[in-house]
């Protein structure tokens, strides 16, 4: 008797709930990761699928900004026929060829400021 | 406009009102001692001044792109090409330092120093060196902006303009092959070269064409008002070609060959703000957002 309720004391005391705790802290740190990954990836690409429709506009407004005052005001044109479709995947290219990497990291660093 | 480019502007606008200042004596008393010292030496400071700003200003551009950056290789020969006009205008200044005797008829310094011919080896390098230059320098641009898209849609009027060009090139070279034939002395090598500098003209004539283009396309911004320089650059060197053609022909009139010398301090002033631009378009993104607001 004595050695069944030591055992179960064991058993308690080995019960998984750390290692639950483990688990689910770490689908947690990967849902967090995935949530982000997506997030940026809306940024990104400019879809708002993901991500705040807000966020997805300030970005887009802030990049068109930046194509007008550096490239030219009709620089949207060259890239896409749709204002809806400018993002950095599509503007990036263009912004790197003419103003070269290092201008274009910090470029990109003004446009995601604050989100 | 970015404070190089005022500068650049402010100053030649200033250099240019002394110079109609010497040009406004000598219509109205006939000599040439104020437009002579102005041409001579603020003209050749202003030259020295202008190619040199716009050789640091496109090493800066250059210095902007990594080493595996298209537009790196562009800004190096541009930076080669400003470098060239540079040295072709000490040369020549130099030279005619060189010729000037001390009023003891004693011979300047100079004349010792510097061998003769100085004048004649500055106008290859000021000339079709640094064109040659240029040209590489906006072929690489054209691939880039091709790759872009940034090229498409050149007019009706575009064609014609090119194909006026390519037609005025034909006849160039035919004139050369007819200079080259026997009943014409060898020309020197420094001659021959100098031979190139109108078909190297009409390139950058065709590349000034389309870059406008391109211009047009992406509408106004810092880079593509850089590029915008460059096509005001080569139409107002072309204007300074026309007008020694036309005083070679005897068409100009004494007043008139003065004030067409005024030609390529714009161009010169042109060539120099045209890195100015593009260096604007690269440090705007270091720019604090409270200081391009005040801006």
């Amino acid at each position: 008797m004595d050695r069944q309720r030591a055992l179960s004391e064991v058993d308690k005391g080995l019960s998984p709930s750390p290692i639950l705790a483990v688990q689910s802290g770490e689908d947690r740190g990967i849902e967090e990761l995935s949530r982000r990954m997506l997030s940026w990836s809306s940024l990104w690409f400019g879809s708002s699928g993901n991500c705040a429709l807000a966020e997805v506009h300030l970005v887009r407004q802030r990049l068109l900004s930046w194509l007008e005052r550096c490239i030219g005001l009709e620089a949207r044109s060259v890239l896409t026929s749709r204002v809806e479709d400018v993002s950095l995947a599509t503007s990036a290219p263009l912004l790197t060829a003419f103003l070269g990497r290092r201008a274009m990291r910090e470029l990109s660093r003004r446009v995601l400021s604050d989100l | 406009m970015p404070r190089f480019v005022l500068w650049i502007w402010k100053v030649c606008a200033i250099h240019f009102a002394i110079g109609m200042a010497a040009y406004l004596h000598f219509l109205i008393t006939g000599s040439y001692r104020y437009v002579t010292w102005y041409f001579l030496i603020l003209g050749t400071l202003f030259f020295l001044l202008t190619t040199a700003a716009e050789f640091c200003l496109a090493l800066e551009c250059r210095a902007g792109f990594e080493a595996d950056e298209p537009m790196r290789m562009a800004w190096s020969f541009i930076a080669l090409s400003s470098l060239a006009r540079f040295v072709a205008a000490a040369m020549v200044s130099l030279d005619h330092w060189r010729g000037t005797s001390l009023p003891a008829d004693i011979p300047s310094v100079l004349a010792v120093v510097f061998p003769r011919g100085l004048a004649q080896a500055g106008e290859v390098v000021g000339g079709p060196l640094s064109m040659i230059f240029l040209v590489v320098a906006l072929s690489r641009v054209l691939q880039v902006q091709h790759r872009f898209g940034v090229l498409r849609g050149l007019t009706r009027t575009d064609f014609l303009l090119i194909g006026l060009i390519g037609a005025f090139t034909v006849g160039e070279i035919a004139n050369i092959v007819g200079y080259l034939g026997p009943s014409y002395p060898t020309p020197s090598l420094t001659k021959a070269i100098l031979w190139l500098s109108d078909p190297l003209l009409a390139v950058l004539l065709v590349q000034a064409v389309m870059i406008r283009r391109s211009v047009i396309r992406v509408g106004l911004g810092l880079v593509s008002q850089c590029w915008e320089m460059y096509v005001i650059a080569i139409v107002t060197t072309l204007a300074g070609d026309a007008s020694i053609w036309a005083l070679g022909v005897g068409l100009l009139s004494q007043p008139l060959i003065v004030l067409t010398w005024y030609i390529w301090f714009f161009a010169a002033a042109a060539y120099a703000s045209a890195p100015a631009y593009q260096l604007a378009a690269m440090t705007l993104p270091h720019i604090p957002e409270r200081a391009m607001r005040r801006r």
